[in-house]
């Protein structure tokens, strides 16, 4: 089942052709990589592709719902985790789950009978009182995902992450992305991070605003005879225009 | 309407647990009104005083013995012409000046009038006001006991000259000022601050792509801030009426809906501020400059709308702030109706819309 | 080799009693002139501190830290004359072009552009087409040349880089990587710290760091080689299922995601069989990162 479908999306701020000609699908449950170095247009897609902004041309489908025409059901159909984590700090964690479980709608008994589950599944039945400013960079991490994963979305986008948190923590955060994948929830990473790309079950390469590669990344790797996603994103961004000096 | 209801809860959260801004917010009023009452002290106590007495009658010594013997005034001297009165107060003898005119004491005709010219010093317009207040008792008192103010429209009247401050700007007319200056800076500046910190922080782009209306993120942010100024402004009239005596006379019901239109409208600045400002510092200095200013300099709080100069005076049309206090000044102390705010309580509406569409609009365009 | 950096017992908190945060532990390093160190480790992990304390904009809280033989307490001016610093977060004025960052830098440390410019051509050149440009409208690897460029005008004896390639993407890190290494061909003394594993094998040695403690030093090689374990890989359809399958078999001990694949290391003398269909064990080199986890457990 197609959870994502995008033809020719395509948008221009005044005659800049901020992303051109986007064409890709994501089924449920994939973990699908968006990458691209800075200015490459990945945060442009992005918004798109949440109902932020509006296309130029082009066509495009998120959790089912146009996105022209319907985007406050594509809102509610998906979750956002921000390379800031973006919780309130001055919360608890209990506090942040319930706000956002209220903004999306869920029913007071909805949210008391899930926060239980996910407190639990993050280890923090002992820190749920704690604000969120006082926990862990590793745990903030994992909570950031709680929350943005709260109100069962079908889709959840997440912005670089994993950067900058120990490798332990990391590994234990996609364990959390893979377990949801299996849940039947498509993640979609953007990200320039290339080791964060090797996690992911296909990714495509976003360069001067269009994609120039797209599979899974052991298949790039064979494709560039490159031995990481390092090498293979270089080969392609070396040949950019703009957003690499 | 629960994504409302928890969206107001943790905007109530974040007030609670930040310590600073919500004694800021609590105590602001409170330092105001402590300052004012401290300042607007009608307690008068050994007032310097000189005597210019050109009449040198029996009555007027006699008053001049009276003034003497009072524990409230300090005989200072004599003076003679009005160049040494002068004098005395350019070289702070003196507070008061007490002038008894050629031919006080004598018989007055019928239907003449005898004054007695009494000057006060008002740089402190309270105390001068009760200077002045106290002395006409004093000399109506006397003349009462000399049988000379028997008979209404004749007699004597003590003409009062209020120096360096003829406005009288008292303690009654700061209050409605106050009141302006807080409900600003907690509607405008705080939530403007409120909502940049958001984006500093990131998680104003969580915000944005959830299902919130732009709407709803605005109305959550002010209703927590529509609360506490109201708390602020209870917290002023109750303060003001039982510490300084300042009288409520007018219409409660009216003074709250000019508050509230004015919280409104303070309210759509502070956001049209925030959707402008990028960090909490230029928000800060926006709401502190572009607003606070105007509302201390232009609004009549200090210097009286009347005497500006020309321009600024057409300036002072488009701030908020004179309006209301303007208006405030005459429903609470003067006691006046509707019919003579109503354009003050339109103006401010008007501005009120104005600023909300326009932030709304604004905001709507950030998403 | 000359000892450049000279670092014993190092530790530094922050606040009072109750709210004490500790940010570096007992950290002792060595590091010699010509050489080319990094400071590897996640975010909050105690390098910007370690950084600052060398730059001599903090001060310990116990231990001894020496530049060139001079002290980062008592000989302050001393150590500022003769180090480049690069702070984490670029440190150039958003609002003056690039000629301009560079021309106050220069002037600042007592020098000019044009005597040093022998030392800084190689990258000046790359952002010379923009020179006119405001440093705040650079993208983020032009930020970073710039920077290095202002650090390095002075002529310093030392580099102290924190974090140069946080933020910037793949291209311009490698750019700044080659960079690094012609300024140490150079005989000078470049002490930077990264979040990314990737970049260790980059450096002639390594520290890892974590929770303000040196975990290990060494060079990237030796690191990999003092790997105790045999690591092997495998992969499936689904890795989550694989792990799952993983953490049930009673002769692994244990086993973690990396990136596509799995890593997966046996009990000693215990089978080396992966019960799952179609994937097999594969030995493999562990990387920086593998040996990262293994020393943050043995904590």
């Amino acid at each position: 089942m197609k959870v994502i479908e995008v033809h020719n999306l395509c948008k221009y701020f005044g005659r800049f052709g901020a992303v051109r000609n986007l064409s890709f699908e994501v089924v449920k449950g994939e973990i699908f990589g968006f990458l691209g170095a800075n200015g490459a247009g990945k945060t442009t897609a992005m918004r798109m592709l949440c109902g932020l902004l509006t296309p130029t041309s082009g066509k495009g489908r998120v959790a089912g719902f146009d996105v022209y025409r319907e985007s406050e059901k594509i809102k509610r159909s998906i979750g956002y985790m921000s390379q800031k984590f973006s919780l309130y700090e001055d919360l608890t964690t209990a506090e942040n789950l319930e706000l956002f479980g209220g903004i999306y709608g869920m029913g007071r008994k909805e949210i008391k009978a899930k926060m239980a589950g996910v407190i639990e599944g993050l280890e923090l039945e002992a820190g749920k009182a704690l604000l969120v400013g006082s926990l862990p960079e590793g745990v903030k991490q994992k909570v950031a995902f709680a929350v943005s994963t709260f109100h069962s979305p079908e889709i959840v986008f997440l912005d670089e992450p994993t950067a900058g948190v120990d490798p332990i923590a990391r590994r234990k955060f996609w364990e959390m992305i893979y377990e949801a994948a299996n849940r039947g929830v498509t993640s979609f990473v953007t990200t320039h991070y290339m080791d964060e790309a090797e996690y992911c079950n296909r990714v495509s390469i976003l360069v001067d605003g269009e994609v120039r590669a797209l599979a899974s990344p052991r298949e790039l790797k064979q494709k560039f005879g490159a031995s990481s996603m390092q090498e293979v994103f270089f080969a392609l961004a070396q040949k950019a225009k703009r957003g690499v000096s | 309407m629960r994504t409302l209801g928890s969206f107001i809860k943790k905007e109530f959260l974040h007030i609670l647990r930040d310590p600073l801004s919500l004694l800021m917010m609590c105590l602001f009023p409170l330092v105001q009104m402590a300052v004012l009452s401290y300042a607007v002290s009608t307690e008068i106590k050994h007032i310097p005083f000189v005597v210019m007495d050109e009449a040198q009658s029996a009555d007027s010594r006699a008053l001049v013995e009276k003034l003497r013997g009072n524990a409230y005034f300090e005989w200072v001297g004599e003076v003679k012409g009005p160049g040494e009165l002068e004098g005395a107060f350019r070289k702070g003898l003196c507070a008061m000046g007490v002038v008894f005119p050629p031919g006080f004491g004598g018989e007055p005709l019928r239907g003449d009038v005898l004054e007695v010219q009494v000057l006060v010093d008002a740089s402190d317009p309270n105390q001068a006001a009760a200077m002045a207040n106290y002395l006409q008792a004093e000399v109506m008192d006397h003349l009462r006991a000399g049988g000379q103010a028997k008979e209404p429209g004749s007699g004597i009247v003590t003409e009062v000259k209020m120096l360096y401050n003829p406005q009288l700007l008292s303690s009654f007319s700061i209050v409605p000022g106050l009141q302006g200056m807080v409900l600003l800076l907690i509607c405008a500046t705080m939530t403007s601050i409120a909502v940049v910190r958001e984006k500093e922080l990131g998680t104003m782009e969580v915000l944005l792509v959830s299902p919130l209306r732009p709407r709803v993120i605005i109305i959550a942010k002010a209703i927590p801030y529509v609360l506490v100024s109201l708390v602020d402004v209870a917290l002023i009239l109750v303060l003001s009426n039982v510490a300084i005596g300042v009288p409520i006379r007018g219409n409660l019901a009216l003074l709250l809906a000019f508050s509230l239109v004015y919280i409104f409208t303070s309210l759509s600045i502070g956001m049209l501020i925030s959707t402008i400002a990028e960090t909490q510092q230029t928000a800060m200095i926006a709401a502190g400059v572009g607003l606070m200013l105007p509302a201390i300099l232009l609004s009549g709080l200090v210097f009286p709308v009347e005497s500006m100069p020309g321009a600024l005076r057409v300036l002072s049309h488009v701030v908020p702030a004179r309006w209301f206090i303007e208006a405030l000044r005459d429903v609470m102390i003067k006691g006046l109706g509707f019919e003579a705010v109503w354009r003050q309580f339109l103006i401010l509406s008007g501005m009120c819309a104005f600023f909300t569409v326009v932030s709304i609009k604004k905001f709507k365009n950030k998403l | 080799m000359q000892t450049a950096i000279f670092i014993q017992d190092l530790s530094k908190s922050y606040g009072k009693e109750k709210h004490r945060a500790t940010a570096l532990k007992n950290v002792s390093l060595e590091i010699g002139q010509g050489e080319l160190f990094g400071l590897i480790g996640p975010d909050g992990a105690g390098k910007t501190s370690l950084f600052r304390i060398l730059a001599t904009l903090l001060t310990p809280s116990s231990g001894k830290a020496t530049v060139e033989g001079f002290d980062v307490v008592k000989d302050y001016r001393e150590i500022r004359r003769r180090v480049g610093y690069m702070p984490g977060r670029f440190s150039l004025y958003c609002d003056l072009s690039v000629e301009e960052n560079l021309e106050f830098f220069a002037t600042v440390s007592g020098a000019t552009v044009r005597e040093n410019y022998d030392l800084i051509a190689d990258i000046y050149r790359q952002i010379e087409p923009f020179k006119k440009r405001r440093a705040g409208k650079l993208s983020g690897g032009m930020k970073q040349k710039l920077a290095l460029c202002c650090a390095l005008v002075r002529r310093p004896a030392v580099l102290l880089l924190d974090e140069p390639t946080t933020g910037v993407d793949a291209v311009s890190r490698r750019e700044f990587w080659d960079i690094l290494k012609n300024l140490k061909d150079e005989g000078m003394c470049i002490f930077v710290s990264t979040p990314y594993m990737d970049e260790a094998s980059l450096c002639d040695r390594i520290a890892l760091i974590q929770g303000g403690e040196v975990l290990s030093t060494n060079t990237p090689a030796n690191l990999v080689a003092s790997y105790p374990f045999t690591l092997y890989k495998t992969r499936a359809e689904n890795n989550y299922l694989l792990l799952e399958q993983l953490r049930t078999q009673s002769n692994v001990r244990f086993c973690y995601i990396s990136g596509e694949s799995l890593r997966v290391v046996f009990h000693e003398g215990a089978e080396r069989v992966i019960r799952y269909p179609s994937s097999e064990a594969e030995e493999v080199t562990p990387s920086i990162e593998d040996c990262f986890i293994q020393l943050m457990k043995k904590r």
